[in-house]
């Protein structure tokens, strides 16, 4: 890997962009065993979002995406049907993240399909 | 590896070191003399995160300030190549003599004028030019000294598996060391380990002329592809320090023939991985012994093709640090299941238990027990009681009946789960949290991962109870000061349809309703336990944590903790706590082996406390620029005290924080 040392002016300038950042995330669910759909709300629905922050919190919030997650705040090019299927089946392979698909109920998928587009640009 | 001993027998070399410690009296294992240095990573090598004498003090500490800040020298390079993204920065310098020498996430070494935060040289091992290390990415924890003569030198391990001696006066490589002052750890073990698969986290250890390396590997989350069946080993090789030529290897798991080998049951001994040393050992030079705790074999959370207790998974063992045989050895966790990994090196102490004169070792865990052990023989202190405890429902699994459980101590922290358990500062929070743990399996200690549900809900969590903050010991009063908190995971099973795992774990932290935790408070606490006694002397939080939330804050708590861990460092009267700024874990590496992540630049509690270390009472606070990542250290320079922060890194500049305390 080439490794670029030149001096960056803004070294000291604070928080690096979260948008700079280039994690990898899993791969899409290639072999999810059945189609999302359409959401059956809208993911506008403030009270749907509202909804989805709150169990966004308690199951992902803690050590894993944050309560101000990086990963979606700003994010361009998700896909709702894919943010869908990656909380109802889980991580690829060994990824730590768990499948919710039998802890929630499909709308309480959506809702925090909801809450994550809402902070995102997609 | 060690010829078969019996486990609790003395070696004929410990009995002769033992011996000859009596004969020559008994020198302080804590650097009680309070010279004003450093020398260790965990303060000395008893891991007692003291330092002794000096002025500190109650009013010193209510006037404390920021003298000078220091920014790792390589900082641009994260910044230039974001798929480099560091951790968060969790390196904690030496001192000695007034100098400081730190690493950065990178492996970077330099050294800092104690007195004004001027740096004296850097020497860059380049140690990303290969990507990320595995598990956590470019993490670096500290570093060694060792000193004969003249010859002074400086320790370190990299992030991608070299273990460096430089000359600390000129940060130069010692040539005659190694293979020109560099020994590449990836070498010499039984099977070829990928070095995208190892990291030098935490600093090695000195006891005596050999030389010890912690090895973190890749645990078995974190990779987004599927766990290989062989995993790198958690073979630990030893190196004579004026040389560099290796001088044993302790094979882990034992093989074929060797003491423990009958307990991996259907030859798993054979492709077992992990069960590794990320932790930092405790040396008893006098004895001649070093003390290694070690972690849970892969994977963590399913065990179905490692039937058996695992031997020397989640296990201290004392090994004769010449030849490294085993002295005697204790396993904490039998077959693995929670990442129970012993997360710290064991306190070392010097105990006077019912007039009994012990030379002991006390070993804080994730679980939230203190293991107390006499060091020279591994008895116990006091009784340890194996105890029955919920069983596996998993196919192929097979848990191990029993746990062992001291009596004494009395754990630190939440153990298990009852619903009484569940944050009830109001009504509503109260029915909130019940609907939450409404999707987990929950029970006492030890209830093993389940497949159904959101799995089962682990307190304390995979990162602990104590963690690899570790605790601090004074050696004058005896007391064991531990942090801890609580931050339930979730652990589901789930069944592998390709790959060499019939199952493997998944895991998320658990949180509460509204944002808060999913516990009454407190939510972090450490706890000052007098070792002679084993009786807790007070436990208090460890930080002021949420008072201010919306749900709670017509109650006016005054402290409820951080519900994180806390790093702390011991003087004789004041403990320093600063709680650990907060982060969060957002993808995977571009190499596929880590998990990256972005610090918060707004801290919600970026502070410094200054404990009484007789009542645990607040006696002074300041504020920090960024909020503690790394364990705490103190030394004296230039005729003051300070105390190190290690602030930033994952997206933010990593720095030291010099605070003078007196």
């Amino acid at each position: 890997m080439k490794i670029k040392t030149s001096l960056f002016a803004a070294l000291m300038g604070g928080m690096a962009s979260a948008m700079a950042f280039n994690a990898v995330l899993p791969e899409p669910a290639a072999d999810a065993q059945d189609s999302a759909g359409a959401a059956p709300f809208d993911l506008a629905d403030p009270a749907r979002i509202k909804a989805g922050l709150g169990r966004f919190q308690s199951t992902c919030a803690d050590y894993c995406h944050g309560h101000q997650p990086a990963l979606f705040i700003e994010r361009e090019g998700l896909e709702a049907e894919y943010v869908y299927n990656t909380i109802r089946d889980g991580g690829k392979g060994a990824t730590p993240m768990p499948p919710w698909g039998e802890v929630f109920t499909q709308e309480e998928i959506w809702e925090l399909v909801a809450y994550i587009k809402s902070i995102g640009n997609w | 590896m060690a010829m078969p001993e019996t486990a609790g027998k003395p070696s004929r070399t410990t009995r002769k070191a033992l011996w000859l410690s009596i004969l020559i009296g008994a020198a302080p294992l804590a650097a009680a003399a309070g010279n004003g240095d450093w020398t260790e990573y965990n303060g000395d090598k008893a891991g007692s995160r003291y330092l002794g004498g000096g002025k500190v003090s109650a009013a010193s500490v209510k006037s404390m300030k920021v003298a000078w800040r220091w920014a790792m020298p390589d900082n641009r390079i994260p910044i230039d190549n974001p798929e480099l993204r560091t951790w968060v920065n969790q390196s904690t310098p030496l001192a000695i003599d007034g100098i400081l020498y730190s690493s950065s996430p990178m492996s970077t070494v330099s050294a800092i004028d104690g007195a004004t935060g001027k740096t004296l040289w850097s020497y860059d091992p380049k140690a990303y030019i290969e990507g990320t290390p595995p598990n956590l990415g470019f993490i670096s924890r500290g570093l060694s000294y060792w000193a004969e003569g003249k010859d002074k030198r400086i320790l370190v391990g990299t992030g991608d598996g070299y273990l460096i001696a430089l000359d600390a006066t000129t940060g130069k490589p010692v040539e005659s060391w190694g293979d020109k002052g560099r020994l590449d750890l990836t070498k010499g073990l039984r099977r070829h380990v990928d070095r995208s698969l190892i990291s030098l986290t935490s600093p090695p250890i000195v006891c005596g002329n050999t030389v010890v390396p912690s090895l973190a590997v890749l645990d078995s989350f974190a990779i987004g592809r599927q766990p290989m069946k062989y995993h790198p080993p958690g073979d630990i090789q030893a190196f004579d320090v004026r040389t560099g030529k290796r001088v044993w290897h302790f094979e882990q798991p034992p093989q074929k023939g060797q003491q423990g080998n009958e307990t991996w049951e259907e030859d798993s001994w054979k492709s077992a991985g992990g069960a590794n040393m990320w932790a930092r050992p405790s040396c008893d030079e006098e004895l001649g012994l070093v003390y290694l705790p070690f972690s849970t074999p892969t994977n963590d959370f399913y065990g179905g093709h490692r039937k058996g207790d695992g031997l020397f998974g989640e296990s201290v063992v004392a090994l004769d640090a010449k030849s490294g045989k085993i002295a005697w050895y204790q396993q904490i966790v039998h077959h693995g299941l929670w990442d129970y990994d012993l997360p710290t090196a064991p306190n070392l102490m010097d105990l006077t238990v019912n007039g009994k004169k012990i030379k002991a070792l006390a070993q804080v865990t994730k679980q939230g027990f203190v293991f107390t052990f006499d060091r020279r023989t591994g008895e116990p202190v006091w009784p340890i009681e194996e105890r029955a405890v919920p069983q596996s429902t998993v196919p192929g699994e097979r848990s191990s009946p029993t746990q062992p459980f001291p009596t004494v101590p009395a754990p630190f922290v939440q153990q298990g789960v009852t619903e009484d358990d569940l944050i009830d500062l109001t009504p509503q929070l109260k029915a909130e949290a019940k609907k939450i743990l409404s999707r987990y399996n929950y029970g006492p200690l030890y209830t093993p991962p389940t497949l159904n549900k959101a799995g089962t809900l682990q307190v304390p969590g995979v990162l602990g109870g104590a963690s690899w903050a570790g605790a601090a010991f004074n050696p004058k009063r005896n007391v064991l000061y531990v942090p801890s908190f609580t931050i339930p995971f979730g652990i589901k099973v789930k069944k592998e349809n390709e790959g060499v795992y019939a199952y493997t774990g998944t895991w998320a932290g658990v949180g509460g309703p509204q944002g808060l935790p999913l516990f009454k408070p407190p939510f972090s606490t450490v706890t000052a336990i007098d070792m002679n006694t084993g009786k807790h002397l007070w436990r208090v939080p460890a930080g002021k944590g949420p008072v201010d939330h919306p749900a709670i804050k017509d109650l006016k708590l005054e402290r409820v903790g951080v519900p994180r861990e806390s790093f702390i460092a011991l003087t004789d009267d004041v403990l320093f706590l600063a709680p650990e700024g907060t982060n969060s874990v957002i993808g995977l590496s571009s190499r596929g082996n880590a998990l990256v992540t972005q610090a918060t630049a707004d801290e919600k509690e970026p502070y410094l406390y200054a404990h009484d270390v007789r009542t645990g009472d607040v006696l002074g606070e300041l504020k920090l620029p960024g909020a503690a990542f790394g364990a705490l250290m103190t030394y004296r320079a230039g005729g003051r005290q300070y105390v190190i922060v290690p602030i930033g890194g994952a997206g933010l500049p990593a720095e030291l924080v010099a605070v003078q305390v007196d």
